[in-house]
């Protein structure tokens, strides 16, 4: 037999019973031979009314001494919620077959066949979930930026690189009018479906709000209550939105809670450090009010905006790349091409974590204003 | 939701009655023949009409409304409508608005418009009593009507394609039963052929040619009648769509006298034009096959010829054959049958191959058919768990899958009389453990290694049984043979401990009710009328399952009780209590009013008396001090 997914067997072995039921008497009693985590799960995912069918093929196939030992504490336990009369005459037809054992022995079954069932239905749980995943990580992939508007004076780009469980980093490019540049980073709380659905309602909002009008304050504040109305109590984002104006330079910006953007100039006596920090707290928590910020960029300037996927990733002593590490790392890199400065300062921090498992999303967005 | 706002009733056995009911629960109290069951029965009545209610009911109203008393119920509808509905005997309702119009389109008998449940304690007793059947899965069929009807509708289509699906299959195994007889008749003629010394003088090669040609021949011609008959079919269908098209197409969408008349007519217009290529289509199609039956008929006059010619090269040939030697003459026959032969086996793999694909096609029918029936089934455990979570602890509803299975069982004991083997009680019961589909597939298949094995009858009692059904049990029909659910409704009866659940049919008359109400109340929003048994309901349960069902559910839906047991007023909070009295001529409500208003007649009727409430009270008392 060729092995199948859990499920597609689940479903398979459900039409066949009815259809064919020699062909899944026979199918069963290879699934039962071969054993193992397949079987486990099958046999805890039919304990609904519905499938007394399949029951009765596992009532049905007590061969041999084995057979019994695996399948009869199964029995017993269905035994006290069977509905389905053929099964229930089938299941005590096949424990009448068994030798008298005693209650303890009993009790010992059904325990047995009670985690088992638990252990079943956890597999088929968690098969669900991962499912679960692929969906989240598709929607998040649908939410970066397909395409980089391009400016004259602006080198920039942004990738991120997601960890194993989706979360919920996220970060986009809005091209506005007047050759201004729309710029957000952030991270939702969470991780899966939720956070990637509150990461779509965050874009979608963003989108929409910020082409209107230019006082980003504002924007934020309603971009805050929407999302503190339309998500549950414990969710919330962390949001950076700037807006970069190529005709004077400069970057208005509103941070809401995430971790401030770094900005290094080259100057005569070394390297100058801005984070830009004005703002307020995170989004969708509380009914807050923002405040604007604003910083004039020089030619040369490289502004770096990441998630703490990076500042935190860590190696298997535990220990954070930290974000003075990152600062560090990024003053090599004055001069080069934004891309040039993404690849290498991700390479970095994961060449710091060394292998250690990728805990979070990591994302980094790199902007550099051409002399 | 919708409620009955008023009860009147002139003339009969209360005459003059006229009693608002509120929202919530009302008692009908009073002695036996006070007129407490005629009041509940005048509303289901002039509600529901006469179809409704079980003779008993009937009777009851037909001897207390008799004199041409009449029957009027004001309803309070959802939208805040009111509906005046008047009903006398023998007579046609009249369904007003609050605005005096008649309605005339609503039948208020089908029980759609303003369904009401009501039940007499003989009607309670019918559906504790009867654990396989109809009642009991009606209760819970009826709240999913739409869905059910849908099912059932799928359900009779599918079967007339199983049927259909079944007289081929039996067509196609006769006719390959009748290909192997003939067959097996022929016997090991071609080892005969082979086992003839040969010989140089005989002239066979001709002869085997054209005896094979012949039963070419003969299948060239079922062919022929094969497509005759099919091209006829064809053309009465065709027909049949010529027809209909003319009713389609000639069909009028005005209305005589509607404004639109003009509008529509040219719609008509439209339609009518759509006739005429699409007859032109049609004859096309005629003609083509009027055409093919001239090419059949000519490929038969065509091939008649030839068919002719090579019989009489053959008689020629037989009786070259017949003149000549004796060994000549059986090898020419021989030859002959086994012409004959090759011609029957290649009939029968052609059928076999049809054969196949009419039982592969059956599998999918079946299934669908079967899991048709178990979406029923599922459909039930959905009303029953919501039931369940109405009805509380005491009670419990299950859908019992399949165990209304006496045709079944008794397909089996039929079949097995057959069998000469012993034990017949023992053998159905390890025979009850097979699903019908699966011993339909083992009989079919003729499978007894795997019926041994599912039965453990043993070698030769297996062959034995399952010959005999082969011999007595049509596979297809038993393996759709419809199989119903037992609804289970018990009553826990164990005072604490251990649950002990009963089914209703096995418990006492008060406790059947008492088993049953918490159904009856969480079934729906509708006004529910209840007519409970006279005898004492089980103090013990009273409180537990109905008094705290009918508290919790008297907010959703109007409740009309005739009580004989204080409890459900008094503890449930009746909103009204309708006391009745009689004099034996006519009933009149003696007293209405809340629980404390009427709490004189309340100990009167129902506790047995003051000095029997008081005796009770004190040695409650004396008991808890």
């Amino acid at each position: 037999m060729q092995p199948q997914p859990p499920e597609i067997l689940y479903e398979g072995l459900r039409q066949l019973a009815v259809e064919d039921p020699r062909e899944a008497r026979r199918v069963f009693l290879q699934l039962l031979d071969s054993g193992g985590p397949a079987l486990d799960q099958f046999l805890g995912s039919i304990s609904s009314p519905a499938d007394g069918r399949l029951r009765q093929l596992v009532a049905n196939a007590l061969r041999n001494h084995r057979d019994k030992e695996r399948l009869a504490a199964h029995l017993i336990a269905w035994q006290e919620i069977e509905t389905d009369e053929f099964t229930c005459r089938a299941i005590a037809g096949a424990l009448q077959g068994l030798d008298a054992r005693s209650a303890a022995q009993t009790t010992l079954a059904l325990e047995v066949a009670r985690l088992t069932t638990a252990i079943g239905r956890e597999m088929a749980q968690r098969e669900r979930l991962n499912r679960e995943l692929e969906i989240a990580r598709e929607v998040q992939e649908h939410l970066f930026p397909q395409r980089l508007p391009s400016l004259p004076d602006l080198d920039y780009c942004g990738r991120c690189r997601p960890a194993r469980e989706v979360g919920g980093d996220y970060y986009d490019f809005l091209e506005l009018p007047e050759g201004r540049l729309g710029i957000a980073i952030g991270d939702v709380s969470g991780k899966g479906i939720g956070a990637a659905l509150m990461m779509a309602s965050l874009e979608a909002s963003l989108r929409a709000l910020a082409s209107v009008g230019d006082d980003l304050a504002e924007l934020m504040q309603q971009i805050n209550s929407l999302v503190y109305e339309a998500s549950s109590a414990n969710r919330y984002a962390t949001l950076f939105y700037a807006e970069y104006d190529a005709r004077n330079r400069r970057l208005s910006y509103v941070n809401a809670g995430h971790n401030p953007p770094v900005i290094l100039r080259k100057s005569a006596d070394g390297c100058q450090i801005f984070r830009l920090e004005t703002g307020g707290p995170v989004v969708g928590l509380l009914r807050e009010c923002y405040q604007q910020g604003s910083f004039p960029l020089e030619s040369g300037d490289l502004v770096v905006l990441f998630t703490d996927g990076i500042s935190e990733s860590m190696n298997d002593t535990n220990e954070e790349w930290g974000e003075d590490r990152l600062i560090e790392f990024a003053k090599t890199c004055h001069g080069l091409p934004a891309f040039e400065v993404m690849t290498r300062t991700l390479a970095a921090a994961e060449g710091f974590a060394a292998g250690a498992p990728q805990h979070d999303d990591m994302t980094l967005v790199v902007l550099r204003v051409l002399p | 939701m919708w409620l009955v706002e008023k009860i009147e009733i002139s003339g009969g056995f209360l005459p003059g009655l006229s009693v608002n009911i509120p929202r919530g629960l009302t008692c009908i109290i009073g002695a036996r023949g006070s007129g407490k069951s005629t009041l509940a029965e005048a509303i289901r009545f002039a509600v529901c009409g006469a179809s409704a209610a079980p003779k008993h009911c009937i009777d009851l109203i037909q001897a207390n409304l008799a004199g041409g008393a009449l029957v009027t119920i004001t309803a309070l509808a959802e939208g805040s409508n009111r509906y005046t509905i008047k009903r006398g005997l023998k007579q046609q309702p009249v369904l007003l608005t609050s605005d005096g119009r008649a309605i005339d389109a609503v039948d208020l008998d089908r029980g759609t418009f303003l369904p009401l449940d009501a039940y007499s304690s003989p009607e309670i007793e019918a559906i504790a009593d009867e654990v396989l059947g109809q009642t009991r899965r009606n209760l819970l069929d009826a709240l999913r009507s739409e869905q059910m009807r849908a099912i059932h509708l799928s359900l009779a289509e599918s079967a007339r394609a199983l049927d259909a699906n079944a007289d081929r299959v039996r067509t196609a195994q006769r006719t390959i039963q009748d290909l192997t007889e003939q067959i097996e008749e022929l016997g090991d003629v071609r080892a005969r052929l082979s086992a003839l010394a040969p010989s140089d003088r005989e002239p066979t090669a001709d002869f085997v040619r054209l005896s094979r040609q012949q039963q070419l021949n003969q299948r060239e011609n079922a062919k022929l009648d094969a497509v005759d008959r099919d091209l006829k079919t064809l053309s009465q269908t065709l027909d049949q769509l010529r027809k209909e098209a003319q009713l389609v197409f000639k069909a009028r969408l005005g209305e005589e006298r509607s404004d639109n008349a003009d509008m529509l007519r040219q719609y008509d217009d439209l339609l009518a034009a759509s006739l005429q290529p699409v007859e032109k289509h049609l004859s096309a199609i005629g003609d083509q096959i009027r055409k093919a039956q001239g090419a059949v008929a000519q490929a038969r006059q065509g091939v008649g010829q030839a068919h002719t010619s090579h019989a009489s090269e053959l008689a020629r040939l037989t009786a070259v054959n017949e003149a000549a030697s004796e060994q000549a003459r059986v090898r020419a026959s021989l030859e002959q049958q086994v012409a004959k032969l090759q011609g029957l086996e290649e009939q029968r793999l052609e059928l076999n191959a049809e054969l196949q694909t009419l039982l592969d096609r059956r599998k999918s029918l079946k299934a669908t058919h079967i899991l048709m029936r178990d979406q029923i089934s599922t459909l039930r455990e959905e009303v029953a768990s919501e039931l369940q979570r109405e009805a509380g602890e005491r009670v419990r509803i299950r859908i019992m899958r399949n165990a209304d299975h006496l045709a079944y069982q008794q397909m089996l004991v039929d079949a097995l009389r057959g069998a000469r083997v012993r034990n017949h009680d023992e053998i159905i019961t390890a025979l009850m453990q097979l699903r019908p589909e699966h011993l339909a597939q083992l009989i079919q298949v003729n499978d007894c290694a795997s019926f041994e094995e599912l039965t453990s009858f043993g070698k030769e009692r297996s062959r034995r049984i399952l010959d005999a059904f082969r011999e007595s049990i049509d596979p297809l029909t038993l393996e759709v043979i419809a199989i119903e659910d037992r609804i289970a409704i018990e009553l826990n009866v164990s005072s604490g401990g251990q649950p002990n659940f009963k089914d209703a049919a096995d418990l006492s008359r008060g406790q059947k009710c008492t088993a049953l109400l918490p159904i009856l109340l969480a079934r729906r929003d509708s006004p529910l009328i209840i007519d409970q048994p006279e005898d004492n309901l089980d103090n013990h349960f009273i409180f537990e399952t109905v008094v705290n069902a009918v508290q919790r559910l008297k907010r959703r839906r109007q409740m009309i009780f005739i009580t004989h047991n204080a409890n459900i007023p008094v503890l449930a909070e009746a909103d009204l209590v309708l006391v009745m009295n009689s004099d034996g001529r006519v009933g009149v409500v003696e007293k209405s009013g809340t629980v404390d208003e009427c709490r004189e007649q309340i100990i009167d009727l129902l506790e047995g008396g003051r000095e029997a409430f008081h005796l009770r009270s004190k040695r409650y008392a004396t008991a808890t001090a």
